[in-house]
């Protein structure tokens, strides 16, 4: 989809800082030269065609005390959907991928404790029969979702 | 790592923040009068968790096919032993093209140890990259997963 150089202003400044402020469309129209409605209107836009997903907090679950993980099975084709109703039905499940693979389903889960998370996967393995890869990370380098506009 | 506690109203707040913001000039000033706090109150609040990485990043999402990333994968890396993963790890991260880096533990047959997430405009972007990070840290064994189909994404729901 082709954006305007305006609209990818704004996605770059409000991927990244939007403004916590009283008027955060004010703020963000005065560095790209829009008014405050101008400003808002574009963004309505920007949600309305989907390019937006949400605007919100993007929480640490480290921080709050929360464990996550990675996770891949290799699931045969006719135990497929099943699998997924199985694994997606958890709201600990994120985000969930097929991926050009033997273990060709991977997802994240988020749970409120180690404990927790390894039992609902062990949960999932007893009703479906298959095993589960659980690869919680030792270490983060990296994590940057906002994608430069410009 | 201490638990972080929050008064009712407090998780109230969190509890719209971690969906969508309102639609409106003034989110916060809406926010606060929905669930009893001052504007003021509301602003400290988010400010502070910021602060402090509690909330790591703070604005829009955005779906990345539709903003021109449309292209990705994960790539599994297996780092020998003998080698500094976290020098491998700081070195990945450096590319723009990789947006997660992770070292995580290796569980039964699968030997993989360090995690990136590479983004570009085609799959042969995304390969190259790839290359290019096999060739600048001599890691040589990895696995390419490129996802084709979209099972599940949304937001963690915490409060």
């Amino acid at each position: 989809m082709e954006l305007s150089e305006t609209d990818k202003k704004i996605l770059d400044i409000i991927q990244t800082d939007f403004p916590i402020d009283p008027r955060p469309y004010a703020v963000v129209g005065r560095m790209v030269g829009l008014t405050q409605a101008e400003t808002l209107a574009r963004v309505r836009g920007l949600k309305q065609k989907g390019v937006i997903r949400r605007i919100g907090g993007n929480f640490n679950s480290r921080q709050l005390g929360w464990h996550s993980t990675l996770c891949a099975a290799a699931v045969p084709e006719e135990k497929l959907e099943e699998f997924i109703a199985e694994v997606n039905q958890h709201p600990g499940v994120t985000h969930n991928y097929l991926r050009r693979h033997r273990n060709n389903v991977w997802f994240t889960y988020i749970g409120p404790s180690k404990e927790q998370v390894q039992d609902s996967l062990k949960q999932i393995t007893a009703r479906t029969g298959i095993e589960i890869l659980n690869l919680p990370a030792q270490k983060m380098f990296k994590i940057k979702v906002d994608f430069p506009m410009e | 790592m201490t638990p972080v506690e929050f008064s009712q109203q407090e998780i109230e707040v969190l509890r719209i923040v971690q969906a969508d913001l309102p639609d409106s000039q003034s989110p916060f000033a809406d926010i606060a009068s929905r669930v009893g706090l001052s504007e003021n109150e509301v602003l400290d609040l988010l400010r502070g968790l910021k602060e402090r990485g509690i909330i790591r990043r703070f604005g829009a999402t955005l779906r990345h096919q539709q903003a021109g990333y449309g292209h990705n994968a994960m790539v599994a890396w297996y780092v020998e032993q003998d080698q500094d993963i976290s020098h491998i790890g700081r070195t990945m991260s450096n590319r723009p093209e990789i947006t997660h880096c992770y070292q995580r533990i290796n569980c039964m047959d699968w030997p993989y140890n360090l995690y990136t997430m590479v983004h570009g405009r085609s799959p042969e972007h995304c390969c190259r990259v790839v290359q290019e990070l096999a060739g600048e840290t001599g890691v040589n064994q990895f696995e390419m997963l490129f996802s084709y189909r979209e099972l599940k994404k949304t937001s963690m729901r915490y409060f």
